[in-house]
């Protein structure tokens, strides 16, 4: 074997525009060639979904154990599922748009209410209306709650299926509440006798409410006030309505004004609850299974304190076909085998949602979480589906940035709305 | 053709592929396809998409140059820019300012295990991953319950709200920056340091020189090389900061610390606008190579190379 020696320089040479041409041309050709290898005829039984899915890894094995069934049952059938643990809906979607813009756009996608819009006015998804006239999945989907079914539904026709929602409620510490003599709240309760409570809980390390920061995790304030953040027909933000003017305020107040809840820098809000710091808590079913696995029982759950309607938000992830989906039954096919009775009572027992039809919920038999569910099931009248325009991302982003520059001080109320409203306006 | 002809064609084939077998080919071949395909092809997408309007689920559609008018009118670009500068002008100076003062204590005789042990101990946070380290430091300067607020309260001061005010957001980030970042340029003048031959400072305290003269005179010139890659590798990366930014404060409150970098992702990945977005990232690749060319051209007048 040769050596370099290192003490000989090496020798100088240039590089021709022939060489260059020749190197560039061959690198085009290894390229092509490898494309062409790539895309080789496959056999003509063999078909490849490429799935594309949001949650934790449990949920994800949830699904590879359907997927895996289902290719055992169609011969030649790949299922090429990519699970993305994301801590967002923000970046979920940042990923599915970067690989659609890749050239690779899924098959099958599970989106969000919020995206619902957003996705059917850019045509990445199919209707499956055509496919659920003549399905056994029509007998489920009656059972799931009109209000999720319609969120999926844009202009007549049914585009996602759920196997699962989300909503809010307040969550308690009944011990916190005994130590400090205060009354445990009632479901009617008002805006008003939670401040109470939270102004007399707070003290010491102890704070009474902790505010969770995000936009689904808030609209329950502005829900209960009557108000939207956006129109009716979904066409424009709405953030300067008075009742939502009002619920930010009280937002805002909670943390400056009565001092019950920490600021946006706070973090791991749920632990903190359950380690005692906090009273109260805004959250779903989706703290429950920590909660559980930590060994922390003391709490209850209560509807969200109403000003004016009892209300609380609803959000939901649900099954759709791609638009540019080459075997659209097949993949009709695969959502068959997911919206069901097993696949929900299974994801239900992971404790991170509420499944979409009732009798597939789970005891976990922890009394503690099983009481809260029932507390939180018990909410599906409440339940108003998240503001999903399908300028989503914008509202969100700029609503999110305004709000917390409000509570931090930076912008009036009245002032951070109208700017928020105004941007998000003149982006549309 | 003759013998002599076909020789000397046969030669001058088996020259060309000897020069295709030089190693020398070899060994730049797997960076040169690394640069042109990480470096040099997204760039020049980059500039493409920068005159389309493309929201990444549909094909881009050429606007001219509309992304580019649309700069000047872009208020919060010019925020994004005003905290980059702001964020550039507090952290490198410190990191480079600091990492000198950390070198020059440490450049000095003492035990190796102590020896090794300092400089452990500053270069230690180089290696851990930012984001990581971002979110630890979240834990950390948490308003209600963060460990620096609890300490500053001991004391009866605070608390503070280090990443919900404006006016105590960025220096919260620069002080993550310099924790994270001052044991490379510590490490890197410290090398410098030990270059410069003893005999210089034997000579100036001859001559009389203080301390603070052979620094002057002597240390500063001699390690100027390294001053100069250490504020040219600092500034450059305090021109693209991004991820601490995102975990501690998601650019807020408001504006208040939104990066350049921040604000081209946040405007490709979350509102769809590609072509603008790219747009906004040429004027970042134009004012990073503008700095850079300034900084190499001021050079000329402190950096001493021999």
């Amino acid at each position: 074997m040769s050596m370099i020696n290192r003490e000989q320089p090496l020798p100088q040479r240039g590089l021709s525009r022939r060489t260059l041409l020749g190197v560039a041309g061959g690198l085009t050709l290894a390229g092509a060639a490898a494309s062409l290898a790539g895309c080789s005829p496959a056999p003509s039984t063999a078909t490849t979904i490429d799935v594309f899915n949001f949650g934790n890894a449990d949920e994800g094995k949830v699904y590879d154990t359907v997927f895996g069934k289902f290719s055992q049952r169609h011969a030649g059938v790949t299922i090429n599922h990519t699970n993305v643990p994301v801590p967002s809906w923000a970046d979920y979607v940042t990923k599915l748009a970067t690989q659609t813009a890749g050239g690779n756009p899924p098959d099958l996608v599970n989106l969000a209410i919020e995206g619902t819009q957003q996705a059917v006015s850019r045509n990445l998804l199919a209707p499956l209306t055509p496919h659920l006239d003549s399905s056994p999945v029509a007998d489920l989907v009656k059972k799931m709650p009109p209000g999720l079914i319609d969120a999926f539904t844009v202009g007549g026709n049914l585009y996602q299926l759920p196997t699962g929602w989300q909503t809010m409620a307040v969550f308690y510490n009944p011990e916190i509440f005994a130590a400090a003599g205060v009354a445990e709240p009632e479901p009617d309760w008002t805006w008003d006798d939670f401040l109470e409570k939270a102004t007399a809980l707070t003290g010491g390390d102890v704070m009474g409410f902790a505010l969770t920061w995000g936009f689904f995790q808030l609209h329950p304030w502005w829900l209960t006030n009557d108000a939207r953040a956006v129109t009716d027909d979904l066409s424009a933000p709405n953030l300067t309505a008075a009742g939502f003017v009002e619920a930010v305020q009280f937002i805002h107040d909670l943390i400056r004004v009565h001092k019950v809840s920490p600021d946006p820098s706070s973090v791991d809000l749920y632990s903190q609850f359950a380690a005692g710091r906090f009273a109260m808590i805004g959250t779903g079913r989706y703290s429950l299974p920590g909660w559980s696995k930590d060994g922390f029982t003391s709490y209850k759950a209560v509807p969200w304190p109403q000003r004016k309607v009892r209300a609380t938000v609803i959000g939901a992830g649900g099954w759709g076909i791609s638009e540019k989906a080459e075997d659209k039954d097949l993949c009709w096919k695969l959502i068959e085998d997911i919206i069901n009775e097993s696949t929900m009572r299974e994801l239900a027992a992971l404790g991170q949602q509420i499944p979409a039809v009732a009798s597939a919920d789970h005891q976990s038999g922890d009394a503690s979480r099983d009481a809260a569910q029932t507390v939180l099931n018990g909410l599906l009248n409440d339940c108003v589906p998240i503001a999903a325009p399908t300028f989503y991302d914008t509202l969100e982003t700029v609503t999110m940035r305004h709000l917390q520059a409000i509570v931090a001080g930076e912008e009036g109320v009245e002032e951070g709305l109208a700017k928020a409203n105004d941007e998000v306006t003149a982006a549309l | 053709m003759s013998v002599v002809e076909a020789v000397a064609t046969r030669t001058a084939a088996s020259r060309r592929r000897r020069r295709w077998l030089n190693p020398a080919w070899l060994f730049v071949l797997p960076s040169t396809i690394g640069f042109l395909g990480f470096v040099m092809l997204p760039l020049v997408m980059t500039i493409g998409y920068s005159f389309t309007d493309y929201d990444l689920f549909t094909p881009p559609e050429p606007n001219g140059v509309d992304n580019y008018l649309k700069l000047l009118g872009d208020e919060r670009l010019w925020i994004a820019y005003g905290n980059t500068a702001l964020f550039v002008l507090l952290a490198v100076p410190l990191n480079v300012g600091f990492g000198l003062v950390l070198a020059l204590a440490v450049n000095r005789r003492m035990p190796r295990a102590v020896s090794v042990a300092i400089r452990s101990a500053f270069f230690a946070p180089t290696l851990v991953g930012l984001l990581f380290i971002s979110i630890v430091w979240q834990f950390f300067f948490q308003t209600d319950g963060g460990i620096f607020n609890y300490y500053l309260g001991l004391i009866g001061i605070g608390p503070i709200p280090w990443l919900t005010s404006s006016s105590t957001a960025m220096l919260s980030i620069v002080m993550l920056d310099v924790w994270k970042n001052v044991g490379l340029a510590m490490l890197i003048l410290l090398a410098g340091l030990q270059g410069i031959p003893q005999v210089y400072y034997e000579a100036a305290s001859i001559d009389g020189a203080s301390r603070a003269r052979q620094t002057w005179s002597i240390t500063l010139p001699l390690l100027s090389p390294q001053l100069f890659f250490v504020s040219t590798l600092y500034l450059i990366g305090a021109l693209k900061v991004f991820d601490s930014i995102v975990v501690l404060t998601g650019g807020g409150p408001g504006d208040a610390t939104r990066s350049i970098v921040m604000y081209v992702y946040e405007t490709a990945f979350k509102g769809f606008d590609f072509g603008y977005a790219s747009a906004v990232a040429v004027t970042l690749l134009a004012v990073i190579g503008l700095v850079t060319f300034l900084q190499f051209r001021v050079s000329t007048k402190w950096v001493h190379d021999g």
